[in-house]
């Protein structure tokens, strides 16, 4: 961002400071505008009509088709429906928390935009403790949950909000410790580091420097979900346990502020994946370096950040949720020792392997092969199933 | 068992307290004292030959001279039903509860209770059912006519109909 | 519940209201918790939301009026509930009914109950947080709806049933749509079972969950899938055998600890749950022996216009989709039933569930209420 900054700021030909002060501020002003506004809130709309589609095609049926090509401009219906809808507030409630909760929530998730890398010049700000950063703001929206639930004054909204102040808290541990061994492979606390570590190829990729990081996106993905409440984690807004958790007494706007959060929680969910594991913007060299490339990379990154996407909402809509005890079980018992074992076997393989760059091409192929064994395992099965079933996707699979 | 050894043996067993017993209709059953029905029941659940483990259904039923509570066995392992009766008088419907003896009959004798007003005595937890709790009256009662209003709320709905058909009548007059 | 003494403050102890509009409480249910947190102490069922003195109604009602009153009862699977009434109320006439109506009787009876089934198991699903296999459900029991509007004119309270028959003939054309779709319906339970029955998640939530041994069983009166699901091989449709389920071939699924593996136990939440899957190829089964072997012939019995049965009471249990619903009918020689009493499944699995509640987790308790397949117009009536 600076070196856009200072690139306008020269071709300018401003020298006087205030003038290059207030230029800088104006650029950021507008990127704000830019990637905040009309980026940031379409984005969580767009996942909504998207996360809907694709349920609705998952469960044999339509899903919205109405507003827009495809239904398209659903979101934005919802959006001015939910704005014109009354809000309700109980009458016991604690008013000020309860106005206020959404407001953290959304914060919460729409600050972590900030740090996030979209192509090699297109980030807000590359801050040297990026990583750092988002970590603490997404605990924001533990507070805010927290307080939504405290001051409906109703007593499943509390439960939700323990819940899920509870859960964020415990999966903090596992993230934050899958992120410290992208941190050490980097040797850098700064988004855009992490990423320019990282190279187009998969073989290059963070997620197949060894077989152990593989181990660690698999852990850092799950936490993921489960810090983002998603299926099969959404225990604080279950809807069929806690009627719908800490959101239960919110309408009109507050209640689509909590949704926005959700749906733009999905986005970073994908965007911290892709940028830690997934070799973030990264194009191929030939396509890297000057500013006119922002386009394509931008695109590499939307790619990768969507089929992260698609995997979090097809999870969503296949799997059921997991009971309180078992959550914690899965963090403590599981998550955070396998996350420790893995930190400290990243460790060994770096020092084992310093200087030996063949050794680390050759590593990093074969954990390459390993992910993508994987991947074509899944993609196996499901098309089997799919033939087992003889299931058409077509509504009237009789005729 | 067959039903007629079935009676057989229980009259045997308490000549005295079967008032009646039959196994000419479409079900055996029996017509028990009330104050023998614990003792009878225990007999039914315990005995070798008995055997009655499943408590089918319960119900009261008001038959103008009497209120009868009666239910329905059924043994799982010997296959074969019996239904026991109880006739109580209108003014003092009071019985021994069963519902420590088929646990399943906790639920039966609260219903017979609110809607039949079928006093069971010793009853664990004996409250309405299916009405309000501050509901009056006894719903399944013959005698029963139910209240206009329940807390301020009509009971009945206003019906065109049937005021067309009572002016008319009036007419005719 | 309203004046929490010291007592109960002192130990935690948090009263929750379960109901009557909460999401897994399928129609109206209300359950009073007593929770330390997440763990219940116990869950007093409060019934009677939908109470709508079907019984009382019955008194005024000649017999063959009360029929639409009979789908009401039991929403989700109105066949058996007419089949029931029909049934007892034939015992209690001695009227023989003729066999190409029996059979159809069985068919709509075996459709209804497959489509109770889905529901039953779907919603178990959805409760647990899967919506998917819900819909994937929905979708099938669809069909068996459209089929059952073919033949009776009506989708979810068919009123088809007659004293002494049906009251349309099946047509051939409606016959092998359904042959076709049982095909299919297998395979689509095929898919189902992959996708949410043998899911890790979904074992885990529940195997060893609401235990129900045969013993509380046997006490509490509970019939149906869930008495079978704790061991006991118990089917009115063997055992008492009505209509013509002597004649057809079946087996009767019981629980066997289907999720051993996961440390569940015979008469477990998930055993209740594959019973009923089992239960549904089971009436696959029915439904295809049926077609094949359904006879030419009438559709309806000599019944004379006013029915008076003989004066007497009578108790006849039939198998539904939720266990043994029998109707005791007391008759006092004139055309409307002196007394009617419906027994139904829902009524006495709603009875245990102060006892079984013990100790679980608030979540625990939405799966047992799903595992049960609990439908609230059964319990109140």
């Amino acid at each position: 961002m600076e070196s856009i900054t200072n690139s306008l700021i020269q071709s300018w030909g401003i020298t006087s400071s205030t003038g290059a002060q207030l230029v800088s501020l104006l650029v950021m002003l507008a990127f704000s505008a830019v990637v905040l506004i009309p980026f940031f809130l379409p984005f969580a709309g767009i996942t909504s009509w998207l996360e809907r589609r694709i349920a609705g095609r998952m469960q044999s049926r339509v899903g919205p088709n109405i507003n827009g090509p495809q239904g398209f401009l659903q979101w934005i219906a919802d959006g001015v429906k939910a704005m014109e809808k009354e809000d309700l507030m109980p009458d016991d409630a604690d008013k000020p928390l309860f106005k206020v909760a959404p407001y953290f929530v959304f914060m919460g998730v729409g600050a972590t935009l900030v740090a996030i890398p979209f192509s090699e010049y297109l980030v807000l700000s590359d801050l040297n403790v990026g990583i750092f950063y988002i970590i603490s703001v997404t605990s924001f929206v533990t507070v805010g949950i927290l307080l939504a639930g405290w001051s409906s004054n109703n007593k499943w909204s509390l439960i939700g909000g323990v819940r899920s102040a509870s859960q964020m808290i415990s999966y903090e541990i596992p993230t934050a410790l899958s992120i410290l061994t992208v941190v050490l492979l980097t040797g850098s606390l700064s988004m855009q580091d992490i990423v320019k570590a990282q190279g187009f190829w998969p073989w290059q990729w963070h997620i197949s420097n060894n077989p152990f990081m593989i181990v660690m996106f698999f852990i850092f993905f799950i936490s993921a979900l489960a810090e983002g409440s998603r299926t099969p984690f959404d225990l604080p807004e279950a809807e069929s346990e806690l009627v719908s958790g800490y959101n239960t007494e919110y309408s009109g706007i507050r209640f689509a502020m909590f949704f926005l959060a959700e749906w733009g929680n999905l986005f970073v969910i994908g965007a911290m994946t892709t940028v830690l594991f997934l070799g973030g913007w990264q194009a191929p060299v030939a396509l890297q370096g000057s500013i006119w490339n922002t386009p394509v990379q931008f695109i590499i990154f939307m790619t990768k950040m969507s089929a992260v996407v698609f995997i979090v909402i097809q999870l969503r809509w296949t799997l059921p949720r997991v009971r309180v005890d078992q959550l914690m079980i899965i963090c403590w018992h599981y998550f955070v020792p396998l996350s420790l074992l893995s930190i400290l076997a990243v460790t060994i393989w770096m020092a084992l392997s310093y200087g030996h760059s063949a050794l680390e091409l050759g590593m990093s192929i074969f954990s390459a092969a390993i992910w993508l064994y994987f991947v074509f395992l899944v993609l196996f099965r499901a098309v089997r199933n799919f033939k087992k079933t003889n299931a058409k996707l077509n509504l009237n699979f009789l005729e | 068992m067959k039903p007629s050894e079935l009676l057989n043996v229980i009259e045997a067993e308490f000549g005295d307290f079967i008032l009646e017993s039959s196994d000419q209709g479409f079900d055996p059953y029996i017509v028990v004292e009330p104050d023998a029905l614990r003792d009878v029941s225990f007999f039914l659940r315990d005995d070798e030959r008995m055997k009655f483990d499943f408590l089918r259904t319960s119900l009261g039923t008001d038959k103008i001279d009497f209120i009868e509570s009666l239910f329905v066995l059924y043994s799982y392992e010997l296959k074969h039903q019996l239904i026991v009766k109880v006739e109580l008088s209108h003014k003092n419907p009071e019985v021994d509860t069963v519902s420590d003896i088929w646990k399943a009959a906790n639920w039966y004798e609260r219903e017979s209770y609110d809607l039949l007003g079928i006093n069971y005595k010793d009853h664990p937890d004996l409250r309405r059912l299916m009405m309000p709790h501050d509901w009056v009256g006894h719903p399944l009662l013959k005698d029963y006519k139910s209240p206009k209003k329940y807390h301020g709320m009509d009971l009945y709905r206003f019906n065109p109909v049937l005021k067309v058909t009572k002016k008319k009548a009036k007419k005719k007059k | 519940m309203s004046n929490i003494t010291e007592k109960e403050v002192f130990f935690d102890e948090m009263t929750l209201n379960m109901g009557p509009h909460h999401p897994s409480t399928h129609g109206v249910l209300r359950f009073v918790l007593k929770t330390d947190g997440e763990i219940l102490k116990t869950a007093i069922p409060d019934v009677g939301f939908l109470h709508r003195s079907i019984e009382k109604i019955a008194e005024s009602l000649p017999y063959p009026q009360f029929f639409p009153y009979t789908d009401r009862v039991d929403y989700l699977a109105a066949m058996n509930a007419n089949h029931a009434y029909a049934v007892a109320v034939e015992k209690l006439l001695g009227i023989e009914v003729p066999e190409r109506a029996e059979y159809i009787r069985v068919l709509v009876a075996e459709m209804n109950r497959i489509a109770s089934h889905m529901v039953g198991v779907g919603s178990l699903a959805s409760d647990l947080g899967a919506f998917t296999p819900f819909l994937f459900n929905l979708r099938d029991r669809e069909y068996l709806y459209d089929y059952l509007e073919e033949m009776c004119g009506a989708r979810l309270t068919y009123n088809y049933l007659s004293i002494g028959g049906v009251h349309r003939d099946l047509k051939q054309e409606t016959a092998d749509k359904i042959l076709k779709f049982v095909e299919q319906g297998i395979k689509n339970l095929d898919e189902f079972n992959r996708l949410i029955a043998y899911n890790k998640i979904f074992l885990r939530r529940l195997a060893g969950v609401a235990v129900v041994n045969k013993k509380t069983c046997i006490e509490y009166g509970i019939v149906g899938p869930n008495l079978r699901a704790a061991g006991l091989k118990y089917d009115v449709r063997k055992d008492q055998p009505y209509s013509i389920y002597d004649k057809l071939d079946f087996d009767i699924p019981v629980g066997e600890a289907y999720a051993a593996s996961d440390g569940g136990v015979i008469g477990d939440a998930y055993d209740r749950f594959m019973v009923r899957i089992k239960e549904m190829e089971q009436s696959y089964k029915i439904i295809k022996q049926v077609l094949k072997e359904i006879p030419e012939g009438e559709i309806q019995a000599k019944v004379p216009r006013k029915l008076k049965p003989p004066v007497g009471d009578i108790y006849v249990p039939t198998e539904s989709a939720r266990g043994e619903m029998g109707y005791y009918i007391f008759s006092d020689g004139t055309d409307k039933p002196w007394r009617l009493k419906i027994r139904t499944g829902s009524f006495s699995a709603m009875s245990a569930f102060e006892e079984i509640s013990n100790g679980y987790f608030i979540a625990d308790l939405v799966s047992a209420i799903g595992s049960f397949d609990i439908v609230a117009p059964e319990v109140d009536r």
